[in-house]
């Protein structure tokens, strides 16, 4: 599903290059729920936000569904990326002037969906995540966990093939991290391809695989496999 | 989608009621400035355009060529003139003379007298004009030569409710009443009109009104002459024909010698024309309408620059709402789309308020720039609104729309977001250019008030308070001659003089053929002089008592004296300007430099004083009691008032109206009948500053807008500022700053601005406020004081402004700041 090849990241500030990703090789199949770790500023967003389409790599080759990343245009970027990309984020980034099924329904707006269907699919979220009775209140009145929910439940409504979590949990207690992290597995079962970043091993636990960064450079992969 | 905006758009406005409300409330005053001042404009631009056919409405204009090659223009034309036009230009359809004259008019009822301005015209002024006629046959009402058409104000005013049609008036023609019989009503003149009558009588009058040789006079002119050209006839073409015309007329001789020619000014370039000498038409001066119409978009403009800094400022927190939007699939052209409806929202709801508050302000500002405009909601009006409202969002919408749907959802989302130098550098320097334009005002402000308390105090060489000018309303016709019209006047004074010597409070009484009331209004005369070279003077007929009434102080010789019996025939007195004009060492006994004129003797110089406004400088004067003198040497006259004479009161009361009571009394036993027409010299003299008056009245009010306006703005700015700097403000407290180095810190930043602001300001407001001073012969000089009192008042409401919000940052707690982070 996705290739990466000899991908670099780097920022040129006067005569220095920094680097924020180096040569990075990796390969994604459909159904494999990834977890990127690795210490803070080793380029794991950055990766994350390469993959996702929301920044460009400075050089190497991105294939998505086999189409060429690096040579799209900015129409088709956006969208493959209306139609097989979730996001989810450590800060919700929920908007905390609509409700919480405006919120849901937002993603749809931007794809055109017809008002009855809309209405259809923003029902069938709230029911499967429990947040039926919530769905009027705005995000500041939610707890962190309940933002969570309502920001996974926005990022699958459109169905994406590839759902892309960094830190998911990062700002939940354990309880409610779990929650979000069920609700992935359950996801990842049902055919949608997760990569999430986390700092925390047993976050990680959940996933099928490990990719290791460290700055910039991945140091080790999978290591379940040994 | 569109709802989804809409709600979005609300809750904003509802979340952000401080800002909303500066938004809103600013450009609502801006609007409804721009409404007035639009709908004063437009009413100026629309003069005369409500005639049906004000393309074809000509008026005419005639020059005259003086032997030292000066060209005089005028629009009061020869009585002869309409006649020719009719016989040998076929272009011209229909024609009308308009003669002008003040009487008195009374309708039988009624004993009082009432001072009426009345207008002598053609059958064809009702053709050539649409004004309306509510009641009467327009085929037949002009028929009989002593019919009278009035304006509906006129007969309400005469005859109440009754039905004027078929009434009375008697009106006094050359010293004697006669019975007129109103046989037409017209509607009131538009407020945009340059033309305005009350009271219309048929030409047939007119050989009543003016000397019988004027009628085949070329040279002799009473009131202008208005034609209607034919459909497809061409002004510009007329040229030659009417050199040919008047080289019939005149005879080809006469022609050259004076280079008489005539020309149409098209009656919808009159209203807003003065190069041509305005006659009974109202003319104003264009550049007032430019400057207001300029004012308008300036203060439109500042609280289009607010909604603009307010929502750079608010980037920050609708920012990471467009990263979520762009990663939730949104494009560029939906943000945009977004946020441009966003500001037509708010501007709609701006344009609402401010049609609200134009209409609640429309009395004001009637009041205030002397005009009786109405608000009319037309269809076209409606569009311009609505242009208005695009345009306006447009602008104001211009920063979120095309900046902030730019931002990279990956660092807005990151909070990596910095509104980096060159974005604060847009913000401080709309600040800039918001306080140089509020300045700027305060400038113009500060000088045009300064010019105009200069005028009012200014010592105009005579005395002004206390001294009352009564017309004698003594009949100045054809069929009497001047010096008739004076002996009338020293009569009635005796008599006056002799009825009032008890009554208490007036000190001195003189006669004089003008006073100060009547500015511009005094004798031009001119006359060749011994080297055949053309002279000019002003002039004026007064009596022995005239320079004592009006405290005119003599600085050579003497004052007239009535022992002196020489003094009545021959005895000139002179201002200094003159003296100075011809450089008389020894003034004294001198005569005017003039063949022509009789035996005379300068016999006093009285100090320069102005007699005509503060505009113009003071031209060589010369004063006698015997009209001869003046009219023996002259070759020309000029005179824009009625030669007859007027009677000046010099009081000495502390109980005015009491004084007031027994002049009138006096007057009704001397001249009963006489309307009593009196006027303080104080009072008239302020009249003459109205434009200027109205003209700082209104510059005024618009830069006490602009800067609120430009005041709140700096107040969301400033509460912006501190919001993003209560983290350091917090640290700084924590590690011992005292509260007025931090309010110092803050205030420090728009203190900059402003002072950025007056550096560019001043030279700019500088420039066009010497050249408005350039109107006045006696001005001010705008020296530092202006120009430190403007900066020091922005600053000062800028500090006001700023300190307010540093205040409230200082006083939160630090524990509270800190923890919020």
């Amino acid at each position: 599903m996705i290739k990466l090849k000899k991908i670099y990241k780097y920022i040129d500030k006067r005569f220095q290059r920094t680097f924020i990703l180096k040569d990075i090789d990796l390969e994604v199949k459909e159904g494999d729920f990834i977890t990127v770790m690795g210490p803070s500023g080793a380029g794991k967003s950055t990766l994350l936000n390469i993959l996702g389409f929301l920044d460009d790599a400075s050089e190497g080759e991105y294939f998505f569904l086999d189409e060429p990343v690096h040579n799209l245009t900015e129409k088709r970027k956006s969208d493959y990326h209306k139609s097989h990309i979730g996001f989810v984020f450590q800060a919700y980034h929920l908007i905390d002037e609509l409700t919480v099924y405006e919120n849901i329904e937002m993603p749809l707006l931007y794809r055109k969906v017809k008002s009855k269907k809309r209405k259809a699919m923003v029902a069938e979220m709230l029911d499967r995540f429990n947040i039926v009775a919530k769905k009027d209140l705005f995000p500041p009145q939610l707890s962190g966990g309940q933002q969570q929910v309502v920001g996974v439940a926005r990022a699958i409504i459109g169905s994406p093939k590839l759902l892309l979590a960094d830190e998911p949990t990062g700002n939940l207690h354990s309880e409610q991290s779990e929650e979000i992290m069920e609700m992935f597995t359950k996801l990842n079962k049902e055919g949608v391809t997760i990569i999430q970043v986390t700092h925390s091993e047993k976050m990680a636990g959940y996933g099928n695989r490990i990719v290791n960064l460290k700055d910039g450079v991945v140091v080790e992969e999978n290591p379940y496999d040994e | 989608m569109i709802k989804n905006y809409f709600k979005i758009a609300l809750r904003n406005l509802f979340k952000h009621k401080v800002y909303s409300f500066i938004n809103i409330f600013g450009l609502a005053v801006g609007i409804a400035c721009c409404l007035l001042i639009g709908l004063y404009v437009q009413n100026e631009w629309s003069y005369d355009t409500f005639h049906s056919n004000s393309d074809r409405i000509y008026r005419a204009w005639t020059t005259e060529t003086m032997e030292d090659g000066r060209e005089l223009l005028n629009t009061s034309t020869p009585i002869p003139l309409r006649q020719a036009l009719e016989e040998y230009i076929p272009e011209i359809e229909k024609s009308t003379y308009i003669f002008r004259f003040n009487n008195l008019v009374q309708a039988p009822e009624r004993p009082d007298q009432q001072n009426e301005q009345m207008l002598v015209v053609h059958n064809d002024f009702f053709d050539i004009f649409d004004f309306e006629l509510i009641s009467g046959d327009r085929e037949t009402m002009f028929q009989n030569p002593s019919s009278v058409v009035i304006s509906r104000e006129t007969a309400e005013r005469f005859f109440g409710s009754d039905n004027p049609l078929q009434q009375t008036l008697s009106i006094r023609i050359d010293d004697e009443f006669q019975s007129f019989s109103v046989t037409g009503v017209l509607e009131n003149a538009p407020s945009n009109s340059s033309l305005e009558y009350s009271i219309l009588l048929p030409n047939e009058n007119l050989d009543r009104l003016v000397g019988e040789n004027s009628f085949n006079s070329w040279f002799n002119i009473f009131g202008p002459t208005y034609v209607l050209l034919a459909e497809n006839a061409e002004s510009d073409a007329l040229d030659a024909k009417f050199q040919s015309m008047l080289q019939t007329v005149l005879g080809e001789e006469l022609q050259s010698e004076t280079n008489f020619a005539i020309g149409l000014q098209p009656l919808t370039d009159i209203h807003l024309n003065p190069e041509f000498p305005p006659n009974i038409a109202s003319v104003s001066d264009p550049a007032y309408s430019y400057l207001l119409a300029a004012i308008a978009l300036l203060i439109l403009f500042i609280a289009c620059v607010n909604f603009m800094t307010l929502s750079i400022s608010k980037s920050a927190s609708r920012a990471r709402e467009v990263g979520i939007r762009k990663t939730m699939g949104a494009i560029r052209q939906h943000l945009m789309a977004q946020f441009w409806g966003e500001a037509l929202m708010m501007t709609v709801l701006a344009i609402t308020v401010g049609v609200a508050f134009s209409e609640l302000l429309l009395p004001l500002f009637n009041d205030l720039s002397g005009t009786s405009l109405e608000f009319q909601l037309t269809l076209g009006s409606i569009g311009i609104l609505a242009g208005l409202a695009i345009l306006i969002s447009l602008i104001a919408g211009i920063y979120p729309a095309l900046i902030l749907s730019g931002f990279r959802p990956v660092e807005v989302l990151k909070g990596h977001l910095n509104l980096s130098a060159d974005k604060s550098f847009f913000r401080q320097s709309m600040v800039v250019l918001q306080f140089s334009l509020s300045i700027a005002l305060i400038f113009g402000t500060i000088t045009v008030h300064r010019q105009l308390s200069f005028m009012q105090n200014k010592n105009l060489g005579y005395q002004t308070g206390q001294v009352v000018v009564v017309e004698s309303g003594l009949s100045a016709g054809p069929s009497v001659p001047m010096s008739e019209l004076i002996q009338n006047g020293y009569q009635m004074r005796d008599l006056i003089a002799n009825e009032i010597s008890g009554a208490q409070g007036v000190e001195s009484i003189s006669v004089s053929t003008f006073s100060p009331v009547q500015v511009f209004g005094w004798f031009r005369i001119g006359f060749s002089d011994n080297q055949n070279q053309q002279q000019n003077l002003h002039a004026n007929v007064i009596d022995a008592e005239f320079i004592n009434t009006l405290g005119i102080e003599i600085i050579q010789g003497r004052n007239f004296s009535d022992v002196n019996p020489s003094d009545e025939r021959r005895a000139m007195i002179v201002n200094q300007s003159l003296v100075d004009y011809f450089g008389w060492e020894n003034p004294i006994g001198r005569r005017l430099p003039g063949p022509e004129f009789i035996d005379h003797e300068v016999i006093g110089v009285v100090e320069d004083f102005h007699y005509e406004s503060l505009h113009t400088e003071i031209d060589p004067l010369a004063m006698t009691m015997n009209p001869e003198i003046i009219f023996s040497g002259i070759n020309n006259i000029m005179l824009s008032n009625s030669p007859s004479p007027r009677f000046s009161f010099k009081l000495n009361t502390g109980n005015l109206s009491k004084t007031m009571a027994s002049i009138q009394n006096v007057w009704e036993t001397v001249s009963p009948g006489t309307p009593f027409n009196y006027t303080f010299v104080d009072q008239s003299l302020e009249a003459q500053y109205r434009q200027e008056q109205r003209l700082s009245r209104i510059v005024t009010t618009g830069s006490f807008f602009a800067i609120i306006i430009a005041c709140l703005g700096l107040f969301g700015l400033a509460s912006l500022m501190v919001l993003r700097r209560t983290k350091e403000i917090g640290v700084r407290k924590v590690l011992g700053a005292t509260s007025s180095s931090i309010v110092l810190l803050v205030n420090k930043e728009f203190t900059k601005l402003v002072l950025i602001a007056f550096v560019i300001a001043v030279p700019v407001a500088w420039y066009f406020m010497s050249s408005w001073l350039q109107n006045f012969a006696y001005r001010i000089d705008i020296g530092l004081g202006i120009i430190l009192l403007a900066g020091i008042s922005a600053l000062v409401v800028a500090w006001l402004t700023v300190s307010y919000q540093s205040v409230k940052a200082t006083l939160v707690n630090p524990v509270d700041s800190l923890r919020s982070e």
